[in-house]
């Protein structure tokens, strides 16, 4: 680097008494810069990747399919999920709706895990089952369980209205509006 | 006998070169990262583990559904446009006026139904956000949705391996909505949709986590 000649050659000499000016040094530390520069360099990093949105994946079957072409789910290995209004969430295993059960988006993981390990893989079939108050948000966080839980077999299919009428019953009593 | 001495040396190094690779790797970064547009459509879309990255640019048709339950068609794709909006003009059997196919192509999104697609296209940017926009009519028979859906499959032949269909739904949006734009595709015999979310790590001593520590990569 370029450091300036600050002694004073050539010119007038100073008497014998006069102070010489203390050289100060043209250095600067620049660690505190260095900091602040990795510093913005992480905080740019860590929120711009956030914002790039993925994609999940969702197919369909067709409506019209032949009752010899539907799938054939044991009682055994069946759980139902229903989305209610509010968040809520609620659940059965095999195919009385009666023995519905509230949960929680926080508890179904559990509820899940543990139907999973009592049920041979083959048998195991999820039913996710949104009501007409629930919202899309409940809806991918239910199907993002099923890729949490690795769950190869599961169905999206509306709620039918006995189960509708369950879960506007259990909401009443718990106050849910 | 005489010890060599060890020449002390200063323990401060100069910080000259890492200050500037550190404000250089910076500068690239703010001038690399492209800004969000400001949207005109403002959606808060889910969280989801999904590790697929979503392209929007590119033969992308997104049908996004707000917080009120409307729908709106955005063709980010500016080369399909024109085609999809022909292809349109050819299943309801009526034309736009030239103007207003110009002010097709300028605008990001399609927000009316097709009778009311002249007003919708005069309006400027401005006046979009502040008018409480109708969005594309789907009923249980699809509405001008399905007809949307078949003008822009038609714009690439048919062929459902290039186009994308994305939903783009917000998380205060109803299920039947999304159940009646399902119903829409199903119409035009599309069965498989990407739906938009952010992403999210994910939960620790979950199945995924295990793979996920494995390396094990999701499926695309």
């Amino acid at each position: 680097m370029a450091e300036l000649d600050t002694s004073s050659g050539g010119g007038h000499k100073k008497g014998p008494g006069v102070k010489k000016a203390k050289k100060l040094s043209t250095r600067v530390d620049l660690t505190p810069m260095v900091d602040l520069g990795f510093l913005l360099i992480t905080f740019f990093i860590f929120t711009t990747t956030l914002s790039q949105p993925t994609t999940m994946k969702l197919f369909m079957p067709k409506d019209d399919v032949k009752d010899e072409d539907l799938t054939k789910i044991k009682e055994s290995g069946a759980l139902n999920i229903i989305m209610g209004k509010s968040n809520g969430v609620y659940y059965y295993e095999g195919m009385d709706p009666s023995q519905l059960k509230a949960s929680s988006y926080k508890q179904i993981r559990d509820e899940i895990i543990k139907k999973k390990a009592s049920t041979p893989a083959d048998d195991l079939f999820i039913t996710i089952k949104p009501d007409k108050e629930s919202s899309y948000k409940n809806l991918v966080a239910i199907l993002d369980e099923m890729t949490i839980n690795d769950i190869k077999r599961y169905a999206i299919d509306p709620a039918n209205d006995v189960e509708f009428a369950l879960v506007q019953r259990t909401e009443q009593a718990n106050g849910i509006h | 006998m005489g010890r060599a001495q060890v020449k002390r040396k200063s323990t401060a190094i100069d910080m000259t070169a890492m200050c500037d690779v550190a404000f250089l790797l910076l500068s690239f970064f703010i001038l690399t990262a492209q800004f969000k547009p400001s949207e005109a459509l403002p959606v808060t879309i889910p969280n989801s583990v999904a590790a697929k990255a979503a392209k929007l640019t590119t033969d992308a048709f997104v049908v996004t559904i707000n917080p009120e339950g409307k729908v709106f068609i955005e063709l980010s794709d500016e080369s399909i446009r024109e085609k999809v909006l022909n292809n349109m003009e050819g299943i309801k059997g009526s034309k736009l006026s030239a103007g207003d196919e110009g002010a097709f192509k300028q605008s990001n999104f399609i927000g009316a139904p097709w009778d009311a697609m002249p007003s919708f296209l005069s309006m400027t940017p401005e006046q979009l956000k502040k008018t409480d926009l109708p969005g594309v009519p789907v009923d249980s028979t699809g509405g001008d949705l399905r007809d949307w859906i078949s003008a822009g499959l038609q714009a690439y032949g048919g062929d459902m391996d290039r186009i994308h269909f994305i939903i783009k739904g917000d998380d205060s949006s109803r299920y039947p909505v999304f159940a009646s734009v399902l119903g829409a595709f199903k119409k035009n015999n599309v069965y498989r949709f990407q739906l938009l979310t952010s992403p999210e790590a994910p939960p620790q001593g979950t199945e995924l986590y295990k793979q996920y520590v494995k390396g094990i990569k999701q499926e695309d």
